[in-house]
């Protein structure tokens, strides 16, 4: 027995190698991350981190790894009533909520109200202006399970916080100042509920079918309201996933995919309805049958930001705009009002407005203003400077009221705005070179006082124009929405009975246990998942309403120019006119420390010096820097120089900056200071021009290059320290300007060639994350560079290039290895994403300082990494290389397959000086300084016999390669198998030479250098002066020719 | 390489259950001693891959010094003194000097000078275990207790055996020797061996891994939530935790031996049992204070040179044997708090008090002052402590919280109170014994059911990751 019992173990323990060798196959599919075996290798053997990869790959991979994942689930949730997944909470009778709805479910968002107070602010601002352009607006809040069925929730501790949820905080605002827009679901639900068959599965997080279509029938009716002739809703019936979105977790299952594109349906029953647009969340699946029931065309956007900025949609091409938030969600929705106001402004009739004089401002601290010629001059010494709006009119019930605000700049920074009287509110908004127009709602009170710091840094405002939007209320009856309105969805009586009947039991006796509560409530009507997709295809035939994003980047206007960049004639003007305007001019006191003693002195004038080693961005061949500074005395106007620090050369001349200082402050713009330095900013009285000033510190005008990714970015400052950085060459971090000294051979190499060549002083931005992913699910806890929330790491990135003048000249980034990881990332998703963000963030973010038409965006291809995946890694690599293919602007900067390891995923320090040189090989091109910056590539190979391949290679910048015999990198696989390869060869200056060992049949695929850690020992190098690799290579070819014309890389 | 793994179950073993028993067919007069040191040292690459190296050499080094101390008996305590600095030397230098660097740095700082720059130090798992391992090899065959081993291979697997390599039981040269060449594996220890490691399996992964997520939430808990009675039932929890952790690893290593033909020295005898704290030393992770009993304590001088010495003797050892847990002053705390105790209770006689008398007072305070104890060792640092257990001795009732709720699901509370059975079972009850010491069908259908519906879970709950690691073996 004993015996018996032995085996029974030892059986157990090889039945999952015993089953993969049989290739059993368990029908359960257990969400898996699809890893790969890691690359075995000698130095692997003893990284830990090839053992951690292995270890995962078996957890992952292993044959008994579904059925007893499932089982222990099964366990866990029917016997012991929990779970270990972590974003389902079990509750009652089988009842599973999502976790975060538990969070609203506890009532602790008391700290939240601001947040609330001010999203139903915008709210507001949203309904009014898209009514006021002539088109509908609705909003509903999709309730959580837990507020529609609380007693299935369970045991939950007592909350120690305040006993309000966000929604109810929701809720309370709304009935003060009443949002007509607002269509309320959840007394709704709760009253349908007791009436009918579940509105919501036991098991899924949204509404099923039946709570669909109470939520369906009450929009149904307060869209009808208005007298859209809209027919009765026709129901379709609806096929239940079983297991429900939160089972599925629960169990471990797959989840669907989440990719959420732009959704088109034509209603083809009234297709000359108004044309929708909903934005909203997965609650819509259900809803979607309904939807299109009501517009003639629909389009649907799952995406937290109104408009959404991946979709392209044009809101002005809808008549109706609906916003569906689940209540768990409400604090993720993010609502772009400069950009919907931009849209709509101009088509809005029933719009007051109120025009504000800007004379009225009144400085708080530390800022100059300047009234003339009908606008307001700003000079700002940055965060301390702040100036105050005249008091304007709040919103109250019979007008909402907006506050328009047209600012002028010619450089980019970050303006934030307080709300200082009422509720207490700040917003920042992103100001860009050129014209921003603002929108801010006002809240509902009697009077309000709006703070304004203009900039985080010095610099020229000019406030154009500041209006107050307002929108009467109609005079009408009509109540909201949200108000106790039952609709009596037994209209319907037929096909609620059916759907009583054929969902079994009601809420009371309903038994029967997850799988059975809505899975047959098949209706005899339509399919509607087919119904969508038929609808959804002929839309997507039909024309879309899309916009043409443009990436131009902003021009300084003309008007804006003359007014900053002052002449000698200009000044004289304004030196006469200055009686005329000085009445205009108010100012805040200013209040100098000890040190700077300015006050205690008649004469005297201080300038702000810039940062030690401080570069600014060059514009062509030279920069206009805003100076600025501190007098006591009167000057008349204040001069300006530039002089080379070491020799006192003069660069710049004097010249006036500030033809009218005031209140002891002077700003000004020393225009076409020209690309060099190291120089030094002298200020003097243009009157006296013995009171002057000279800065101590060194600045120059040169290239800023900023420098993104994740580790090996890092690892460009702080791997080797046996080159010596140029005195020319600086970096810029989070604590500001500094030297690079003898660390960091990547970041000394690739800048010291560049200021060798071009000889002005470069600026590296050193902001790349250890282990950041691009995308969310990337995200291994160091961030993602798609998060654009305050204090990701983007945002920290966007502050610096602000820091350092809102404009850089290039990007490098070196990325990719988180998202690889783990094959988190498909090629397709890294491929979009990466587009977006060099589209939608960086290029709309960051000034382009170069002379390219957009920001050049230089890619460094992964380095090899023992231990890593063949597939995932490749798939990022193709998706990189596929990017600087179709993005306009955008280079492969560097290959790096050939490059020595050192640990991990980094390189050895000599390695590192190979990739600096590359990436500068690369930026000389784009300056114009070389005639190339790739290696060879493959062009076609070509089967000479069934032993013999030729791999033909067009060379860029050089003539012949080497070596001449023993490359490695090349595989050639078929039937499954690697061929055994002989000897790769040099056979001229064009071909590599393959001789196989075994005859090739069938067709073949060709790599080189290819997946996580190729074979690189002997690669091929091209004549050129810096020996650059051939590009890795992967192609299919097939017997008919064995020849393939080059396309390695085949698009996404 | 962790028992609770899935490579480790259902690669790893069977690979090795495998290959060492094809060798005996193929091979039967030999045993197979090179079969299990190839595994043991794949065992030890895969969760140390980078100090494999610093294993070998220091093995290497070891059984040289063993023959030359040996053979060469005139500079036996020149090699000895060589071998006890190369072990210490290593084990010091990667356990503690992270430890003295930070200190001796935050010293210095508060006087103004600049701190030493450190590479921080990786500690290579198991080092603790087997560097006594290989003193108390050394220090035998210095007293001339053990021959010297001949045979390198021998002596390497003794080292590097696999089942105790990275935490225990620390198995002395003198208890293992014979069996290296001469042990004889049989159907019915192969069976009592599955059992064990079973049964070890168990405990860590149902009832160590329920009682931690317990502790471990209570233990991270914001202080202002905690109250006294989830302060004690985190310092309970913990007590368990630590128990069913580290007595699992013993019997899952016994049992494993087993396996191979291999008869390990027992770590754990129903600790919650003892009378006392010098009792519940005896039975408390028993290979490690056994060694510093007769490698330490009696060097020292014991008990023989009187009170006062014996007292300083015990605080010695223990202020040691709590610094070997870790480079850490809880650590330190702790061992001399049980030092404390044991001098007391030598002081005051209660060491000698009958074992019948007062027996269930005894057994309490003797569990609550282990419990107490265990507060320091779990806490991240000593203000930690003295702030936890503030919380346990003062009168205080909060709401549950909600992270805790989650903690107290169905799950983890039915297998705490199953582990809280060990503090009311009879000090010389063995579950496993029980199991297999009887003969009869219902002891081999209950083992049956073990390994058909135990290990099948416990195989679930390691593949679902609902299993932590072992908290001895970051020691």
């Amino acid at each position: 027995m004993k015996k018996v019992f032995s085996l029974i173990f030892i059986g157990f323990l090889l039945m999952p190698a015993a089953a993969r060798i049989i290739g059993i196959d368990f029908e359960i599919q257990v969400d898996r991350r699809g890893l790969e075996l890691p690359r075995f290798s000698g130095p692997a053997l003893f990284d830990n981190e090839y053992y951690l990869a292995f270890d995962q790959y078996i957890n992952d991979s292993f044959s008994l790894r579904s059925p007893l994942i499932f089982a222990k689930n099964w366990l866990d949730y029917n016997i012991f009533r929990m779970t270990d997944t972590t974003g389902v909470h079990v509750g009652t009778d089988g009842w599973l909520y999502r976790r975060k709805s538990i969070e609203d479910f506890r009532k602790e968002a008391c700290n939240d109200n601001r947040q609330v107070e001010w999203l139903i602010l915008e709210l507001h601002a949203l309904e009014k202006i898209i009514e006021a352009s002539g088109r509908r607006f609705l909003f509903m809040v999709a309730p959580n399970k837990t507020t529609i069925y609380p007693e299935y929730v369970g045991f939950m501790p007592n909350s120690a916080s305040c006993d309000n949820s966000r929604y109810e905080l929701f809720l309370e605002n709304v009935a003060t100042h009443k949002l007509m827009s607002f269509v309320r679901l959840d007394e709704l639900l709760k009253h349908a509920k007791n009436r009918y068959a579940p509105l919501y599965d036991k098991a899924s997080t949204f509404w099923n079918g039946l709570g669909a279509l109470v939520a369906a029938e009450n929009l149904h009716q307060q869209i009808d309201n208005h007298g859209s002739g809209l027919r009765p809703l026709f129901y379709p019936s609806f096929k239940t996933d079983p297991f429900g979105d939160l089972k599925r977790q629960l169990m471990g299952l797959c989840l669907p995919d989440e990719d959420k594109p732009l959704r088109h349906f034509k209603n083809p029953y009234q297709p000359d309805l108004p044309a929708a647009i909903v934005y909203g969340d997965d609650f819509m699946h259900n809803l979607l049958p309904y939807m299109i029931q009501m517009s003639g065309q629909l389009d649907v956007v799952q995406s937290e930001r109104v408009p959404s900025k991946q979709h392209g949609e044009d809101l002005r091409s809808y008549e109706f705009i609906l916003l569906e938030k689940a209540e768990s969600e409400l604090e993720t929705l993010r609502i772009d009002l400069d950009e919907i106001y931009s849209l709509f402004e101009p088509e809005a009739t029933n719009l007051e407005r109120f025009p504000v004089n800007v004379e009225a401002v009144v400085p708080v601290s530390h800022i100059s203003l300047d009234y003339r010629q009908q606008v307001l001059q700003i000079k700002s010494m940055g965060n301390q400077s702040v100036f105050e709006l005249p008091s304007i009119p709040a919103s109250d019930d019979n007008i909402f009221r907006v506050l328009r605000l047209s600012i002028e700049t010619p450089h980019s920074d970050l303006l934030t705005i307080k709300y200082r009287s009422g509720m207490p509110h700040v917003v920042t908004k992103s100001l860009k070179p050129g014209l921003t127009v603002i929108y801010l709602p006002l809240p509902f009170q009697n009077s309000l006082t709006i703070q304004i710091q203009p900039s985080t840094k010095a610099g020229f405002f000019v406030l154009r124009s500041i209006e107050v939007l307002g929108f009467p209320d109609e005079q009408t009856t009509e109540e909201p929405f949200y108000e106790e309105r039952y609709v009596d969805v037994t209209d319907q009586a037929d096909w609620i009975a059916y759907l009583e009947a054929a969902s079994g039991p009601t809420m009371a006796n309903a038994e029967g246990g997850l799988d059975t509560s809505v899975d047959s409530m098949q209706a005899p009507a339509v399919n509607v998942e087919k119904e969508v997709a038929k609808l959804e295809t002929a839309a997507n035939n039909s024309s879309t309403a899309k916009a043409n994003p443009s990436y131009g980047s902003p021009h300084l206007p003309a008007g804006l120019k003359a007014m900053f960049y002052q002449t000698d004639d200009d000044d004289e003007i304004l030196t006469a006119s200055q009686e005329n305007t000085i009445r205009h001019n108010k100012f805040a006191e200013v209040v100098f420390d000890d040190e700077a003693g300015i006050a205690s002195r008649e004469f005297s004038i201080k300038v702000n010096d810039f940062e030690e080693g401080r570069i600014f961005q060059r514009t062509g061949r030279s920069a206009d820097i805003v100076v600025s500074g501190s007098y006591s005395g009167k000057p008349g106007a204040i001069e300006a120089r530039v002089v080379m620090a070491e020799t006192s050369e003069e660069v710049v001349p004097w010249t006036v900056i500030d033809g009218s200082p005031q209140n002891d402050i002077f700003a000004g713009v020393l225009p076409q200071v020209p690309q060099g330095g190291w120089y030094n900013i002298e200020v003097r009285y243009n009157s006296n021009h013995a009171i002057a000033q000279k800065g101590s510190c060194k600045w120059g005008v040169g290239i800023l290059v900023a420098c993104l990714g994740q580790s090996n970015m890092r690892e460009w400052f702080y791997t080797g320290t046996m080159l010596n950085a140029h005195e020319l060459l600086r970096k810029f971090t989070d604590n500001g300007w500094s030297e690079i000294g003898n660390q960091g051979h990547a970041a000394i190499a690739f800048g010291n060639r560049i200021v060798e060549r071009v000889g002005i002083p470069v600026g590296l931005l050193d902001y790349s994350k250890n282990g950041s992913g691009l995308r969310k699910e990337a995200d291994w806890g160091t961030g993602y560079w798609e998060d654009t929330a305050p204090g990701s790491i983007y945002s920290r990135f966007l502050k610096g290039v602000r820091q350092v003048g809102g404009a850089i000249e290039f990007l490098v980034w070196i990325q990719g290895e988180a998202d690889a990881a783990r094959g988190t990332v498909t090629e397709q998703e890294y491929a979009t994403s990466l587009k977006s963000f060099i589209n939608n963030q960086v290029r709309a973010d960051i000034k382009n300082g170069s002379e390219r038409e957009y920001l050049p965006f230089l890619i460094v291809m992964m380095v090899k990494r023992p231990g890593g995946e063949d597939e995932p890694h490749q798939a990022i690599r193709n998706a990189q290389k596929y990017v600087t293919e179709s993005v306009a602007d955008c280079y492969l900067a560097a290959t790096t397959h050939d490059l020595k390891n050192k640990g991990k995923q980094h390189l050895s320090p000599d390695a590192y000086i190979t990739m600096g040189h590359r990436v500068a090989q690369t930026v000389l091109y784009i300056l114009g300084k070389e005639k190339y910056y790739r290696g060879p590539t493959v062009s076609t190979v070509k089967r000479i016999d069934n032993r013999t391949l030729d791999i033909k290679i067009m060379h860029r910048g050089g003539t012949d390669f080497s070596p001449d015999s023993g490359i490695s990198g090349w595989k050639v696989l078929a039937n499954g198998g690697s061929v055994p390869i002989k000897e790769v060869y040099h056979y001229d200056s064009h071909t590599i030479r393959i001789d196989l060992a075994h005859p090739l049949v069938g067709s073949a695929k060709i790599r080189y250098l290819y997946g996580a850690m190729p074979d690189s020992k002997s690669p091929v190098f091209d004549n050129s002066p810096i020996a650059l690799p051939l590009e890795a290579y992967q192609a299919e070819i097939h017997y008919q020719s064995y020849e393939k014309i080059l396309d390695p890389y085949p698009s996404p | 390489m962790v028992f609770s793994t899935t490579i480790f179950l259902f690669a790893f073993l069977p690979a090795v259950i495998v290959c060492y028993y094809m060798q005996r067919l193929l091979f039967q007069k030999r045993p197979g001693n090179a079969v299990l040191l190839f595994f043991s040292y794949i065992f030890y690459l895969y969760g140390a891959a980078g100090f494999l190296l610093i294993l070998l050499v220091s093995t290497f080094a070891d059984y040289l010094l063993g023959l030359l101390i040996e053979r060469n008996p005139r500079h036996r305590r020149m090699w000895l003194s060589l071998s006890v600095f190369l072990n210490l030397g290593l084990l010091v230098y990667f356990k503690y000097a992270n430890f003295f660097v930070e200190e001796i740095n935050a010293v210095v700082g508060h006087f103004g000078f600049s701190p030493i720059e450190w590479q921080h130090v990786i500690l290579p798992i198991g080092i603790s275990f087997f560097t006594f391992q290989k003193l108390s090899y050394i220090i035998d065959v210095y007293r001339r207790k053990s021959r010297a081993l001949e045979n390198v291979f021998d002596f390497a697997l003794y080292v590097a055996m696999f089942p105790q390599l990275i935490a225990g039981p620390i198995v002395r040269f003198s208890f293992i020797r014979d069996q290296l060449r001469g042990r004889s594996e049989s159907s019915d220890m192969f069976y009592r061996g599955i059992m064990r490691f079973c049964w070890g399996l168990a405990k860590k992964v149902m009832i160590a891994s329920s009682c931690g997520a317990i502790a471990d939430v209570i233990f991270v808990l914001d202080p202002r939530l905690l109250d006294t009675k989830f302060a004690w039932l985190g310092a309970i929890a913990y007590t368990l935790q630590i128990y069913f952790d580290f007595s699992a690893y013993s019997d899952m290593a016994i049992g494993l031996g087993m396996l191979f033909g291999f008869k390990l020295p027992e770590n754990f005898k129903r600790p919650y049992s003892a009378l006392s704290i010098t009792e519940f030393w005896r039975r408390w992770h028993i290979s490690l204070s056994s060694w510093f009993r007769d490698y330490l304590y009696i060097p020292l001088g014991g008990n023989r040179e009187g009170m006062v010495k014996t007292c300083i003797n015990m605080a010695v050892v223990f202020i040691l044997c709590g610094l070997w847990h870790g480079a850490n002053w809880t650590f330190l705390l702790w061992g001399l708090y049980h030092g404390l105790f044991l001098i007391l209770e030598r002081l005051i006689g209660l060491r000698d008090i009958p074992g019948e008398k007062y027996r269930f007072v005894r057994r309490a305070t003797t569990l609550l002052i282990v419990i107490v104890g265990w507060v320091f060792f779990r806490s991240e640092d000593i203000s930690q402590a003295i702030q936890y257990l503030g919380v346990m001795f003062t009168a205080s009732d909060l709401p549950l919280s909600y992270e805790l709720s989650l903690a107290l699901n169905y799950r983890n509370i039915l297998f705490m109170m199953t582990a809280l059975t060990v503090f009311f079972m009879p000090g010389d009850f063995s579950g496993i014994s029980y199991l297999t010491g009887k003969k009869g069908p219902t002891m081999l259908l209950a083992g049956a059911l073990m390994i058909l519906l135990l290990l099948p879970y416990c195989a679930a709950l390691i593949v679902g990751g609902s299993s932590s690691p072992f908290i001895y073996y970051r020691f």
